[in-house]
């Protein structure tokens, strides 16, 4: 499923493309073909590579297009979520063990929450980008705050595996 | 608390997907890192800190080799688990009925569950168990929480053991009595022999058909029913293993299955164990006795050494006269081959049961392999014939083969052969 969906999100990126058709063709199998590899061997990092990837392809079409604003981001943004999010699963599947029903259904219903907000999220931000009266540098300054939030939560968590993850016991 | 690499990499492509909108000034970038970002946030909101009390116990503490053992695991959630792993990684040897060790479960806040999982031994041992991991997720996985519950819980499986029909008669008999018909005359059930009447002789014990025939009084003789000191002695210097299986797990259930024949039958069994560590229990017969075997062997394990040890370190009583000793053994070990030499040499009623090492050993490649293997088996050869010699009947047990037939031929050597004093 989650190749599949990169498949989409990667075709779709390839045919819309004009100028470097070839290019975004290559990017895009690549990028299948690393999750393909993820979940086969299972890697967890490589789905965040392959994630990487395909999302460059899809804004290296949108610059070769030349369009200004693409009305299906939102959708391609919730896609590139869906197949990272799906892919994980697959990947936590792959363990030999007895699972409950429940824990499935509650996960997949998590996904599609997450997916649905995000694509929520996505909506607003293009209608957003549509208004004049947001752009322009307290745009800039609110995008680049977020950009910084996001890699403050990167050094601390790195911070936190780095210092051990030690934990009591549990109570018998 | 540990945070997954799934994290990392949202919060990396959350992070690029926002620099790439400023820098390229194109919102579809923003909105790849907005999606990323709102998965972590929703895995920040879901993330709680798991409480929960954890159990585990053996429905019972001792079975057989091959039996089914519940523990069960109470599980008590403070807290809701939308996503909880019990692991309990097991000792080689112990593995769960259903083929994982891993279970996947949730639980509401302020539930219990028992968790029951099956466990099956596929060889004897003292197995400690009762260490699980818990590993509680929130429900998209980005945290872990690990918790480790260390209960140490102790399970016996004694080794499956072989219905003997017959076992080997030994040439000696004690004094005391017992299911073994011994070779002497005196009073008992079994005919022996017919001979002329001496006076002190009982008038009870007059053959009147033959006194009749012969003109004068005969009597019979008969052989009295006596118990027998048996001596198990294993070969702990070396051991293969191959598939699970191994000589030492062959050689034990093995000894059990003899000891368990012999007490069975009134013997005083005893065991000496020889190999790195010298382990030893006197003759002795009960029920008391079979268990006390039957501990001993499950701690028995193979120890190398370079230690040259003969049968002088092997407590005297121990080995008590006219014991038959019975030798389970691979054969591989110097020392052992010497010791049981040695035995013989000082009268004791020697029989081996080889076990054989041939299908733990990897087939021999090239030509020069297959001529040292060649030779190696040549020589394995002659030392069972020296043994044969000797006056040691020796049959060699394969393994998938029963015990019985093993045992049988050192009958039947028993039988055609003559004792000989070397």
């Amino acid at each position: 499923m989650a190749v599949l969906l990169m498949a989409l999100v990667g075709a779709d990126a390839a045919a819309s493309s004009q100028g470097s058709t070839r290019a975004v063709w290559i990017l895009a199998f690549a990028a299948v073909a690393l999750m393909s590899v993820s979940l086969v061997v299972p890697s967890r990092r490589s789905v965040q590579w392959a994630i990487g990837i395909l999302a460059a392809t899809y804004l290296v079409s949108l610059v070769a297009q030349g369009v200004s604003l693409d009305p299906w981001s939102p959708v391609v943004a919730a896609a590139l979520l869906a197949a990272a999010e799906l892919a994980h699963w697959s990947i936590d599947c792959r363990l030999r063990a007895i699972d409950e029903r429940q824990v499935h259904i509650q996960r997949g219903v998590a996904i599609g929450a997450v997916t649905g907000v995000a694509l929520g999220l996505g909506a607003i931000v293009l209608a957003g980008s549509g208004v004049a009266l947001v752009a322009g540098n307290v745009t800039t300054a609110a995008a680049t705050g977020a950009v910084g939030f996001a890699f403050a939560a990167i050094a601390i968590i790195a911070w936190q595996r780095r210092n051990g993850n030690a934990e009591p016991s549990a109570q018998v | 608390m540990s945070a997954s690499p799934k994290l990392v990499g949202y919060l990396w492509l959350a992070g690029l997907g926002l620099l790439g909108a400023i820098l390229l000034g194109r919102p579809e970038a923003a909105e790849i890192g907005i999606c990323f970002l709102v998965a972590v946030i929703a895995g920040l909101i879901g993330m709680v800190r798991p409480k929960l009390f954890l159990s585990v116990r053996l429905d019972r503490e001792r079975v057989l080799e091959g039996e089914e053992v519940s523990a069960d695991l109470e599980i008590d959630a403070q807290t809701a688990m939308p996503w909880l792993k019990v692991l309990g990684p097991l000792p080689a040897g112990l593995q769960p009925s259903s083929g994982t060790e891993l279970q996947t479960i949730q639980l509401p806040a302020g539930t219990q569950r028992h968790l029951a999982i099956k466990l099956i031994s596929s060889r004897w041992g003292t197995f400690k168990i009762g260490r699980l991991l818990v590993e509680s997720h929130d429900r998209l996985g980005f945290f872990t929480f690990e918790q480790l519950l260390d209960q140490t819980l102790v399970l016996r499986v004694y080794p499956r053991e072989e219905a003997l029909a017959r076992a080997i008669r030994p040439l000696e008999t004690q004094v005391f009595s017992g299911n073994e018909v011994s070779r002497r005359i005196g009073d008992g059930i079994e005919f022996a022999d017919v001979r002329p009447f001496v006076p002190g002789d009982r008038v009870r014990k007059i053959n009147w058909p033959q006194s009749t025939r012969r003109g004068e009084l005969h009597v019979n003789d008969v052989h009295p029913e006596r118990n027998t000191d048996v001596v198990i002695f294993l070969d702990t210097f070396s051991d293969l293993a191959v598939d699970g299986d191994s000589i030492l797990l062959m050689t034990v259930r093995a000894a059990a299955s003899l000891a368990r024949h012999y007490l069975n039958r009134r013997d005083r069994v005893g065991l000496v164990s020889f190999g790195g560590t010298l382990r030893w229990l006197h003759p002795r017969m009960g029920v008391t006795q079979a268990y006390r075997i039957v501990d001993a062997l499950l701690s028995t394990e193979s120890q190398f050494s370079y230690a040259w040890k003969g049968i002088d370190i092997i407590p005297t009583r121990t080995l008590p006269p006219k014991a038959l000793v019975i030798a389970i053994t691979p054969l591989l070990d110097e020392r052992t081959v010497a010791a049981l030499f040695d035995l013989r040499g000082r009268g004791f009623d020697v029989a081996i049961v080889e076990v054989s090492p041939t299908p733990f050993l990897p087939a021999p490649s090239g030509p020069q392999g297959r001529l040292a293997y060649r030779l190696w088996a040549l020589k394995r050869e002659a030392l069972r014939y020296e043994y044969r010699k000797a006056g040691i009947p020796i049959s060699t047990w394969h393994r998938g083969e029963s015990l019985t037939a093993a045992l049988e031929e050192v009958r039947t050597f028993r039988r055609f052969a003559r004792t000989s004093h070397v």
